[in-house]
């Protein structure tokens, strides 16, 4: 079966109805890594807040399918408790909600949903151990308030350590490269990489084909002005940083004509 | 605006109720008169209306138009039971245990617990000190401000409550807890008043922590405590105020703080029960380089009015000052913050920060925000900020994002704002107790156990 399969899919901002995806179609099978490229205002991040369920967008048209399940009827959390994760570009600081305590509760809440007993502070704390080392994540920000005061390269590492703890079917990273120095992306890119198993998928959202260096991609999407108006293997990847957007564009304008 | 006509409702009956009270008690002449003006003071003053500036946030009709009586001098044995029940579900019971504590029972002591404090600390019932030594009292309940209608009216009914006296350079060892427990158990006909004076003397260097908790079930009741504190040279006081009372229940308390040279207080207000609240703290700096910190959370949920006022009077040079109060209001609650600093002519180098910052859960809940500040004075620092804010859609987003349903990360932050405030308090068990009853205060906190 089919990890992710979006058919159609039209999406626009709730508050103006500006419309941003204009018909995206994608499949994604277990395993798979996708990368989705593209110019500031191409619809990337649109495309990570509609299938996490970001409220503020409106779905006009068109169906996205989780495992066979019907993706949009779900909210947020039902997603996150099924096996959607998103990678946020820029991680939201909650001071007064320690680190720790939200990792349990976010591990403890998709653990009940998936049938698994809970785990206490005991186990937790194991298990918290472990995976903070493959983000090379200090004990001293697992107790800190979430996110709050963390440098960029802190919080991407914080958002792969719950990616790790959740163990979500499919990975959506948002731009994870923003933001971070060359030794920051390799630490958060390890972790990644250490998560690919053969049957987790990924879509890797990025402006820079960079982070693809770390994260190798197995298909590459252009995504322009709402739709995917070329697909190809990673190589496209690199022909994109070689020549920039601009042909792409011009390429789909012709088309479209 | 139209001149404030005061309330008359329930008056002259509470004038009689004081004449009749302060008629079956001895005393000396002072305090006999002190509780005459105070009547008479009362009677003239009656209970301040809306259009009073002071008083615009908080609708005293209600509690005008109930009649309250006094409960009888014998505490009886269904008072008891109550006030340990009560406490046993509040999580008050083992606190500070076994450390010095005192429990009063709408107004009349009724437990303390064994404890051994050297005699220079003296932990005990006014009422004693009133009998046994008035005249090592009468400054400090002379002086109070009789001016303020409640403290006029606590003048009227004085007699009960903790005196607190911690002589040179001694340190409390324990936090001395006070509680006062309002019940109708007694079956008396009218709901309970109790009107409880407090009095903690810290002498130079010395140092304590006062703890006052005010219980009560769901029932009618009103609760008017007047505490006064004299911080001498280099004291250090932290003041506690837990209020738990019941969503009946009217309460109007007043703290007054004062400070010589050196000295330092802090004082924590955690406001959760009530119907009709108010929480006035006056300190006056006015020894040179004192200090104090006010940190205040309250909570108002449906049914619930939460007001809290504050003066920090900057009257000596060098002193500084420190105000957090924020608020939690849901369902069709209403609180108020009203904080003013006044830094008085030759009060240089005063230093105050003064933060208010409230959290709307719901569509008709209401909070009024109205920090002031009056600077009579060059070459000083103060600051003051209000904001009044809904819960941040991202941080909401962020936890649903990560599998907290909607309920419990609403919960979640909704703990995570009220508590910065409780994490200011440094005794861990009275910590302990206000983050239990933050919890329980949450509107649908189940699965949230922080």
């Amino acid at each position: 079966m089919n990890l992710l399969e979006i058919t159609n899919l039209h999406a626009s901002i709730e508050e103006d109805g500006t419309e941003i995806l204009k018909g995206i179609d994608l499949v994604i099978k277990p395993g798979e890594v996708h990368a989705v490229m593209g110019p500031n205002g191409s619809g990337k991040s649109t495309l990570a807040h509609v299938l996490s369920g970001r409220p503020g967008y409106m779905v006009t048209q068109g169906t996205v399918s989780f495992l066979g399940k019907d993706l949009l009827a779900m909210k947020p959390e039902e997603r996150a408790r099924e096996g959607v994760f998103l990678a946020f570009q820029y991680p939201v600081e909650i001071p007064g909600v320690s680190n720790n305590y939200f990792l349990r509760t976010a591990v403890n809440a998709v653990r009940r949903h998936r049938g698994l007993p809970e785990l206490d502070a005991m186990d937790f704390l194991q298990l918290l151990d472990e995976q903070a080392k493959l983000v090379e994540m200090e004990e001293a920000l697992l107790n800190r308030s979430v996110n709050e005061g963390f440098s960029g390269g802190e919080k991407k590492r914080n958002e792969v350590l719950q990616m790790a703890l959740l163990d979500p079917r499919l990975a959506i990273l948002d731009e994870t490269d923003s933001g971070l120095d060359i030794d920051a992306l390799r630490i958060a890119a390890g972790g990644v990489n250490a998560l690919r198993d053969g049957k987790r998928g990924f879509l890797v959202i990025t402006h820079y084909q960079r982070l693809l260096n770390y994260i190798v991609p197995d298909f590459v999407h252009v995504l322009s002005d709402g739709r995917i108006v070329k697909s190809g293997g990673k190589g496209l990847a690199l022909e994109l940083e070689a020549k920039g957007y601009g042909w792409i564009e011009t390429e789909a304008a012709t088309a479209a004509r | 605006m139209a001149r404030p006509v005061p309330i008359r409702d329930g008056v002259d009956v509470l004038a009689t109720q004081a004449e009749e009270f302060a008629a079956g008690l001895a005393g000396p002449p002072w305090l006999t008169k002190l509780r005459r003006d105070g009547v008479a003071a009362f009677a003239k003053s009656g209970f301040p209306p809306l259009n009073d500036e002071e008083w615009r946030y908080t609708n005293l009709l209600p509690l005008a138009r109930t009649v309250f009586g006094l409960a009888p001098r014998e505490v009886t044995i269904a008072e008891r039971t109550q006030s340990v029940e009560l406490e046993a579900r509040l999580g008050t019971l083992g606190l500070s245990s076994p450390g010095p504590r005192l429990v009063f029972v709408n107004g009349r002591l009724v437990r303390r617990t064994a404890h051994t404090l050297p005699p220079e600390i003296l932990f005990e019932n006014l009422a004693t000190a009133l009998r046994l030594a008035p005249e090592r009292v009468e400054k400090l309940l002379v002086a109070a401000p009789a001016a303020h209608p409640f403290v006029a009216l606590n003048n009227a009914f004085l007699d009960t409550g903790a005196l607190v006296r911690i002589g040179k350079g001694l340190v409390a060892p324990d936090p001395l807890v006070v509680l006062h427990v309002s019940t109708s158990a007694s079956g008396t006909p009218a709901p309970l008043m109790s009107h409880l004076r407090n009095l903690v003397v810290l002498e130079e260097n010395a140092q304590a922590t006062v703890v006052e908790i005010f219980v009560g079930a769901d029932e009618l009741s009103f609760t008017n405590a007047v505490t006064q504190a004299v911080l001498g040279e280099d004291a250090r006081l932290t003041h506690v105020k837990v209020q738990l009372e019941g969503r009946l229940a009217f309460h109007v308390g007043n703290l007054m703080l004062s400070h010589a040279k050196g000295a330092r207080s802090a004082s924590h207000v955690h406001s959760f029960g009530g119907a009709t609240v108010r929480n006035e703290i006056a300190a006056t700096l006015s020894g040179e380089g004192s200090g104090t910190e006010l940190y205040g959370l309250f909570a108002a949920a449906s049914g619930q009015q939460v007001d809290c006022h504050t003066v920090i009077d900057h009257a000596a040079p060098h002193a500084d000052s420190v105000e957090l109060y924020k608020g939690i209001l849901d369902g069709n609650g209403r609180g108020a913050f009203d904080g003013k600093v006044i830094v008085r002519a030759g009060a240089v180098k005063t230093d105050a920060r003064q933060t208010n910052r409230n959290m709307i859960l719901s569509n008709e809940a209401l909070v009024d925000s109205k920090p002031q500040l009056e600077i009579h004075n060059n070459d000083v620092r103060c600051s003051h900020g209000s904001t009044t804010g809904r819960i941040d859609a991202d941080a909401l987003f962020y936890l649903r994002s990560r599998g907290l349903s909607e309920t419990a990360a609403r919960a979640l932050l909704t703990y995570a704002f009220g508590s910065e405030v409780v994490s200011k308090v440094a005794a861990s068990d009275v910590r302990a107790l206000l983050e239990d009853r933050l919890h329980a205060w949450l509107p649908a906190a189940q699965g949230v156990t922080p």
